[in-house]
């Protein structure tokens, strides 16, 4: 043999040594790879071996295709990669087998129609698994009566904070229940006894907890209900004025939710007969007066020299909220006397009197609903600027159940709820503010 | 076949490499005493390890023959998932905003079996299983699903200041526990969104809502309400530019925590745009999976099927982004 070519052979097996060691891929993220092989979220290392799953491929072509592998990776890698691909093999092999015990498995089933829901009932309760969840049901929130201010200022430390039944219960007290009988929706638009001072010439509009309609001291409201479509037309004129004051109600659209569905040709007839009514002598005097049939085919109310409970709940609940917490003596008197006034549902009764004028098919039903939202949110505005006015007064005890109750009508106010918790740890509550914290996900 | 030609000129180089290198260390050998003899010293004891070594991956190859495939495992390249990496949300009832960053990216069919695989593994305080609502946008597998956009819209039409608890009536029950509202193309906006959460998660333990695209107001009421906004794209230019614009905007207005990208269809063969990986601070990989597209047909969640890739990938982002739902349970099966 010639020197050269022994040189050559020499030099081609310590190359050969090089190839089988040194792994000829990229190895940045073989971490990466061994790890999802060894938890079985991966079935290769790189790429299946050519001709894997392409039929039965022969002796020779299998140990070609090792062979390329073994070259490609190199030993030590390619060994601790089929190690890593048998186990990957053996864990979704054991996947595999427990699959059809899963909840998957047997949900699966069910989606398909297998298994009906009794069926799936016995095999999850036999494995101790709870049941898929059932369908949930809309809850009917009933605007329920609100609880008078000076009960819950009255109530005290001693009484209530820690009694359970005012988170579980609907949140009225049961005296109150008694001696504060409920409003019946069923009676239409129920009337309102309030008269709080003010000029004779001023028409007092009260929506809150019933209707009043007061005027030199006269209430008018009863004697408006007396005609129901009358009355309809008045207090449709009145939330369009309280929604959006500066839109017009043009005759048509009024004609069209008196009577929805008519031709428009009788809508408009009717309309006409019945402003013709209101406005001449149908209509007590001082509420036809607001009634004002402008040229341009609308009509409005003229709520100039008005005094309207929800507009002054309004109005004090923003100026409260402006106080930022400390309030004089004055303004708390008058917020919890007007929080106390004003405790009632806007219009209530308003669906049965729709319900009588056009069948309820109108959109003024929206209306009312997103007034009584307003009224509500401003009281729930009164009653934290109140609670805050206590805890920067040093009396959070007296804060806890006015929070509570707010919390409770609007439990998304996040405000409400970081106020109640530190209304809890100035009082030791501190379970109670942890519980409330935890419900409400508050960030500290 | 990319794959393949990358593997043949992978063999060209190493081979065009050991000539050159065996032939200049031989002529080296011949004009250098001391090469010689370092070569005369190697070259037994690495022929001695050359057969260690070949013995070594014989002995591994027939130990470990190929196992019959089995239907389901893969027997193409498999792309490499990174695990996710996504923000936990531990609130009450969490809100999960889906938008779809192209069209057909995939974002209804992992909005429905999240919704689904929560359903059916997850507990809540461990007693019970939780209750998912899922949005949807109209299209092919709410078809599949027989699920219907008029009722919802004619709710919104009668209900124009407010969104009670009726709303919930509409929702259709899936026999996996978890229910499903359509939407359709222009029922939503942002005041209706803004006014349905609140009522939806008084109700419901999670809320999953694919967020109609185009809109502007609605994209941003989506992104403030949820907890979560995930960005469903593909890894194409498309997504990768959209996925851009995202992040410019998550970082201008301090909600880059709260998003995360969401790569669909991730294929060994189709790299990742780099456009689309930079930006974000959150990212999770879905792998191409043909179980999704037949199961989808059929309105079947595909997460409910062991052969399915995209299952093991949804099941792990679920169980990072909803911790508290998704329990100890949920891994193992997983």
């Amino acid at each position: 043999m010639s020197p050269e070519l022994a040189h050559v052979l020499e030099v081609a097996d310590l190359w050969l040594l090089v190839l089988l060691l040194v792994p000829k891929r990229h190895l940045g993220d073989l971490r990466l790879r061994l790890h999802e092989l060894s938890a079985g979220r991966r079935r290769w290392l790189f790429e299946p071996p050519r001709g894997f799953g392409s039929g039965r491929p022969s002796g020779a072509q299998r140990a070609f295709a090792e062979a390329a592998r073994v070259f490609e990776l190199g030993v030590p890698l390619y060994v601790a990669g089929r190690l890593a691909e048998e186990r990957s093999a053996h864990v979704r092999l054991e996947a595999r087998s427990q699959w059809p015990e899963s909840v998957p498995a047997l949900l699966a089933a069910h989606v398909l129609g297998s298994n009906g829901d009794s069926e799936l009932a016995v095999q999850l309760r036999a494995r101790g698994l709870p049941l898929p969840a059932e369908k949930v049901v809309g809850r009917r929130v009933e605007q329920r009566p609100a609880v008078g201010i000076k009960w819950w200022l009255e109530r005290g430390v001693d009484q209530a904070p820690s009694n359970p039944s005012l988170h579980e219960g609907d949140g009225v007290h049961p005296e109150d229940a008694i001696e504060e009988p409920s409003e019946e929706p069923e009676a239409p638009l129920p009337v309102k006894p309030q008269s709080p001072a003010m000029p004779p010439t001023y028409l007092g509009i009260d929506t809150l907890g019933g209707l009043g309609l007061r005027h030199d001291g006269h209430d008018f409201g009863p004697e408006l209900m007396g005609r129901p479509v009358i009355a309809f037309i008045w207090l449709y004129l009145l939330l369009r004025s309280l929604t959006s004051p500066k839109d017009r109600v043009m005759r048509a659209d009024l004609a069209d939710e008196l009577t929805p569905g008519m031709s428009p040709e009788k809508q408009r007839t009717r309309l006409r007969n019945r402003l013709s009514n209101m406005l001449n002598g149908w209509l007590p005097a001082p509420l036809a007066a607001r009634v004002v049939v402008d040229h341009d085919e609308s009509v409005r109310l003229d709520l100039a020299q008005c005094s309207i409970d929800l507009l002054r709940l309004e109005e004090m609940a923003a100026e409260c909220v402006a106080k930022e917490g400390l309030m004089s003596a004055d303004l708390v008197d008058a917020a919890t006397a007007l929080l106390d006034e004003s405790a009632g549902e806007f219009l209530p009764g308003w669906e049965q009197l729709e319900k009588e004028v056009n069948g309820a098919r109108g959109a003024a039903g929206d209306l009312v609903r997103q007034l009584r939202q307003r009224a509500e949110t401003a009281r729930i505005d009164l009653m934290g600027t109140l609670a805050a006015n206590l805890i920067a007064r040093q009396e959070p005890s007296r804060a806890i159940p006015l929070l509570e109750q707010a919390l409770e009508r609007q439990p998304d106010r996040e405000d409400l709820a970081r106020k109640l918790r530190a209304a809890y740890l100035e009082t030791g509550q501190h379970a109670r503010a942890a519980e409330l914290q935890k419900d409400h996900a508050l960030d500290l | 076949m990319a794959s393949n030609i990358a593997r043949g000129v992978r063999v060209l180089i190493w081979a065009g490499l050991s000539v050159l290198v065996v032939m200049a260390v031989a002529v080296a050998a011949s004009h250098a005493p001391q090469v010689d003899r370092a070569l005369a010293l190697a070259w037994l004891p690495a022929i001695i390890a050359v057969v260690v070594l070949a013995l070594a991956a014989a002995v591994v190859a027939a130990a470990f023959p190929w196992p019959t495939p089995v239907p389901g495992e893969p027997t193409d390249t498999e792309p490499l998932i990174p695990p996710p990496s996504l923000p936990a949300c531990r609130r009450v009832s969490p809100v999960i905003a889906f938008h779809a960053l192209e069209p057909r990216c995939g974002s209804t069919t992992l909005a429905f079996n999240l919704a689904v695989q929560v359903a059916a593994v997850g507990t809540v305080a461990g007693d019970r299983r939780p209750r998912p609502i899922c949005l949807l946008i109209t299209g092919q597998l709410t078809t599949s699903l027989g699920l219907d956009p008029v009722p919802l819209n004619s709710y919104f039409l009668s209900h124009r200041a407010i969104v009670d608890e009726s709303v919930v009536d509409l929702a259709v029950r899936h026999p996996s526990g978890c229910e499903l509202l359509c939407v359709g193309p222009d029922t939503l906006n942002g005041q209706r969104l803004r006014l349905m959460i609140p009522v939806l998660r008084r109700a419901y333990d999670l809320v999953v809502l694919e967020v109609p695209s185009g809109d502007r107001w609605l994209t941003d009421v989506a992104v403030e309400t949820s907890d979560v906004s995930l960005l469903i794209a593909r890894p194409t230019l498309k997504s990768g530019s959209a996925a851009a614009a995202w992040a410019d905007r998550a970082w201008e207005r301090g909600l880059e925590g709260k998003l995360a990208l969401i790569v669909d269809q991730a294929a060994a063969t189709q790299p990742m745009p780099t456009s689309l990986l930079s930006g974000l601070l959150h990212l999770a990989v879905v792998p191409d999976d043909p179980v999704v597209a037949t199961n989808d047909l059929k309105g079947f969640p595909w997460v409910l099927r062991f052969e399915s890739r995209a299952r093991d990938a949804l099941a792990r982002f679920a169980n990072q982004l909803l911790p508290d739902l998704m329990n100890q349970e949920a891994d193992r099966v997983a």
